[in-house]
């Protein structure tokens, strides 16, 4: 069955939230998404700072397509991991799934999840060549939460 | 003075900052050029591109649409993500709603031009050239079928022009 991207276009927006590097130590991480190429791509900028917010520990900037055989995939830049292509594995709706390797060799695994209308679940993690069980997997995590503006209250009257 | 300074893009000024190669080799293409285009088929076209960096010039979004302009159809559009590989050659990530997913490498070419190529999954090649002159980037690409290069390959011609700020 082939992937429809259209439903996604509802992430479009900011989210933020504050998650656990894979160092173990914590996170600000600010992630936006916008429809690109009149609307036939989804496009992400992920932003993890420290916890004071003042050094980038990792920017990731994606574009989503559906491939003619009916595949998501992306192209991907990390300032991490460079340039690389990601592909869908097979997932619930509300999940992105993205899996691939870098020309280093490492393997790359991405999800989100929409947990409801504001609140999703973000985590990724890299697997380096010949490591082989689950813990030699460094991983972000974190809760995102659309960013809407904030209003002054409005005086009584 | 000030003529000058408003018929630059704002991005030659931002990129004056950024000590990445892959600025200093691309800096002066940032923004937006569009131009005539010939497709491959013999169609007049226009072509637009856009020239972005990210993460302090790390890498380029390059962003390209094709359309006819009688019909306003937009033909073809794609994505990319362009890098420096380890040996300093231009790492083209592309997205083509065409040509699919694929990955080019900058091949040998002259010092003013910017030869790429990768292959795609129907055992063709697709390969781009873009030779920069003052005020003008000359694009072509090319769809090389099988294994036998061909000589001479249908090409997608373009002249593009910067656009920048009027200047009154």
């Amino acid at each position: 069955m082939s992937f429809d991207l259209k439903p996604y276009m509802r992430w479009v927006g900011v989210w933020t939230g504050r998650g656990e590097a894979q160092t173990g130590d914590e996170t600000y991480i600010r992630m936006e998404f916008a429809a690109s190429m009149e609307g036939n791509c989804l496009l992400s900028h992920f932003e993890a700072y420290d916890a004071k917010g003042l050094t980038l520990m990792h920017g990731v900037r994606v574009v989503y397509a559906v491939t003619s055989a009916g595949q998501l995939q992306t192209i991907v830049y990390s300032t991490i991991h460079g340039s690389f292509i990601l592909r869908q594995t097979p997932d619930d709706e509300g999940v992105i799934a993205l899996s691939g390797v870098t020309d280093r060799g490492n393997e790359i695994i991405v999800t989100l999840v929409e947990e409801d209308d504001d609140n999703m679940l973000f985590t990724a993690g890299w697997r380096p060549p010949g490591a082989v069980d689950a813990e030699d997997m460094p991983r972000m995590s974190a809760s995102l939460r659309r960013v809407k503006p904030w209003k002054p209250p409005i005086p009584k009257a | 003075m000030w003529k000058a300074a408003l018929r630059k893009p704002a991005f030659v000024y931002y990129i004056t900052d950024m000590p990445d190669t892959l600025m200093k080799r691309f800096g002066s293409w940032l923004g937006v050029w569009r131009g005539p285009s010939v497709l491959r088929d013999g169609r007049d076209a226009v072509q637009q591109m856009e020239f972005r960096p990210f993460f302090n010039g790390e890498v380029l979004q390059v962003d390209a649409v094709i359309y006819i302009v009688k019909t306003q159809e937009v033909v073809t559009y794609g994505a990319s993500f362009w890098t420096l590989g380890p040996d300093g050659r231009v790492i083209n990530r592309l997205f083509g709603n065409v040509l699919g997913f694929t990955t080019l490498i900058e091949q040998p070419d002259d010092e003013d031009a910017l030869s790429m190529q990768g292959a795609l999954q129907d055992n063709t090649t697709f390969a781009v050239n873009f030779r920069r002159t003052e005020d003008e980037l000359h694009f072509t690409s090319s769809l090389r079928e099988g294994y036998a290069v061909k000589p001479n390959p249908p090409r997608a011609t373009a002249i593009l022009k910067h656009i920048t700020d009027c200047a009154p």
